[in-house]
């Protein structure tokens, strides 16, 4: 089976009986088996734990209980995250052979919808900046950096070796990887995606959430993925009677200021064609103004991320500093030299943000702008910058990302939109009809080989 | 000009101008693709080389263009196989199939058409000038 599925596609066969989770599973591991010594997205295929897991599901669909659209599904986990039984390494030579004793409560409920977790898929240091040895499978010299840190997910999911992956962002790891990579993310809304089990970087900013090749796959995910338990749902006033729907094209918004502005020419091009596919299907699209204040988002956001992951690293960094890559080390030297009140103001203007961002979303069903300022970097230096997507992780509300058109150099190019907090569903909704106006379906050319 | 009037204006011209103007054009979605299916033996071009190809002149094509347009380009090498099957022994090499010389005439200053017999036939005119529609926006 050489098609590469989508989750959708595949939960329909599955469920029809015309494909077997064992036949699915195999052409992922044909896959990784053929593809993997290039691209590198794993850290650990546990082939023995995703057969019998799929043999499983084949049972219990033949015998007719069907447990819904992640029955039989493989699923790549990042590897901050525990899947037990298999190591958390974290992307780090301190975490080598540190093993999980318990799933964490994520993989917990996507085992439970039915999934087959196939393993652990490559991560940045500790989830920050230094890149990993994951390649992008876009670029067929793989000179192309895949993003990070949910480097593996993304390159794992564009490759077909797993219809879908579970990674985090504290600044931009989800968006910015699949962006890159070609592939759909949704960093849900803070809390939304329980993180327990998860190595930290910053209690303020993490988020965990799903990555695959279409946005009917991420509602899927997000379905079955639980709240954190802190979490608290919105009450039903909260949120506003849905006006987008099949016969009502979205009214979106373009945030042109820093984002649709600050992109090189290749992103610029590639968002402006699919933007003349989202008006020709018929979406309202007016340009917006971000509210006061946003330009300095970032550089809080880097302050905070500093000091917290300090904060968890602070006893082993000090004892290890030299097992330490070079641009987390820096990130902890920030974080450790940052003054108390400094950090603090930097929390008060996160939750004085938090509290006032949902006005800003107005009558519209999203805000749409570049997922990135340019296509994937040509190296392998840098994981590309965090500045498109961490706004927000910081403000905590929703994001989805999806590639839009192929850029002329080649390499994919996306569009995240956002929605207030709460309003995943909706986001999703929106983001799948933008998906069908895009109509990209193209696959990395490694692929093609 | 701004992203979303660059849009815009993707999304006008996307319907009449040809599709070889400059930067990506949406595929088919605006421009649903006419041709059919062609049967035939071995194509002369592969998808992976129109795929490089398009990337190479900066042609954005959709999944169903690009099947098309391999079509297309290897019924036009086909066709040059024609060619190969004429003998060409003893013939040299040449520039045109037919003789052919330029014409000039001698450069000489002469009367032209005068202003008013000009613009005798416009529909409308302001003074010395024939009066169009306004191209863009309000006039």
């Amino acid at each position: 089976m050489n098609e590469v599925l989508s989750i959708t596609e595949a939960a329909e066969k599955l469920e029809a009986g015309e494909l077997s989770p064992t036949e699915l599973l195999d052409s992922c591991l044909e896959r990784i088996r053929q593809y993997d010594e290039r691209v590198r997205a794993w850290v650990v295929v546990d082939e023995e734990a995703a057969q019998k897991a799929a043999r499983q599901a084949e049972e219990e669909i033949a015998r007719g209980r069907y447990r819904g659209p992640l029955h039989g599904i493989p699923l790549g986990i990042k590897d901050i995250i525990d899947v037990a039984g298999l190591p958390t390494e974290a992307g780090s030579p301190l975490r080598r052979g540190h093993v999980a004793e318990r799933d964490a409560p994520l993989v917990a409920a996507l085992r439970r919808a039915g999934a087959v977790i196939l393993g652990k898929t490559v991560t940045v240091e500790f989830a920050c900046f230094d890149p990993s040895p994951t390649r992008n499978p876009w670029d067929p010299s793989l000179g192309h950096s895949p993003g990070g840190s949910s480097s593996g997910s993304a390159a794992a999911v564009a490759m077909g070796m797993c219809l879908g992956a579970i990674g985090t962002q504290t600044g931009g790891s989800l968006v910015r990887p699949a962006s890159y990579c070609g592939v759909a993310a949704c960093k849900p809304t803070y809390g939304r995606v329980d993180t327990e089990g998860v190595i930290p970087v910053s209690w303020h900013l993490d988020h965990a959430g799903p990555m695959a090749r279409r946005v009917g796959d991420l509602a899927a995910l997000l379905e079955v993925l639980p709240p954190g338990k802190d979490f608290s749902p919105p009450l039903p006033a909260q949120i506003p009677e849905k006006r987008f729907g099949p016969s009502h094209p979205p009214r979106l918004a373009l945030v042109e200021e820093l984002f649709a502005e600050g992109t090189d020419e290749a992103v610029r091009d590639a968002t402006q064609a699919g933007l003349a596919r989202l008006l020709a299907g018929g979406a309202t699209v007016e340009p917006v103004r971000l509210p006061e204040g946003f330009d300095r988002i970032n550089e809080l956001h880097s302050q905070i991320m500093a000091v917290d992951a300090a904060e968890y690293h602070r006893d082993q960094f000090a004892a290890h500093r030299d097992q330490y890559g070079p641009l987390i080390t820096q990130l902890l030297d920030q974080g450790l030299g940052t003054r108390a009140v400094d950090y603090a103001a930097a929390l008060a203007h996160q939750r004085r943000f938090r509290c006032r961002i949902d006005q800003w979303f107005g009558p519209f069903d999203a805000m749409l702008m570049p997922a990135t300022d340019t296509t994937a970097p040509a190296t392998l230096d840098t994981t590309g910058p965090k500045h498109f997507q961490a706004p927000w992780s910081y403000l905590g509300v929703p994001v989805v990302s999806l590639p839009c058109a192929i850029a002329y150099d080649g390499m994919p190019a996306a569009v995240q939109l956002v929605q207030r907090y709460h309003h995943d569903k909706l986001l999703l909704d929106v983001a799948r009809w933008c998906e069908t106006q895009f109509a990209f379906d193209r696959r990395p050319p490694l692929l093609l080989e | 000009m701004g992203l979303l009037a660059a849009a815009y204006e993707v999304m006008n011209n996307a319907g009449q101008s040809d599709r070889t103007g400059s930067g990506p054009i949406p595929g088919d979605v605006l421009r649903p693709n006419d041709s059919g299916p062609v049967m035939g033996g071995e194509m002369k071009i592969t998808r992976d080389e129109v795929e490089k190809v398009s990337l190479l002149a900066r042609l954005l094509l959709s999944e169903r263009e690009l099947e098309a347009m391999t079509q297309q380009l290897g019924r036009i090498l086909e066709y040059m196989d024609l060619l190969g099957e004429v003998n060409t022994e003893g013939v040299e090499p040449m520039a045109h199939a037919i003789e052919v010389s330029n014409v000039f005439r001698q450069d000489r200053v002469e009367p032209g058409l005068a202003r008013e017999e000009a613009l005798a036939n416009a529909p409308h005119r302001d003074e010395e000038c024939y009066l169009v529609p306004a191209v863009l926006g309000e006039p």
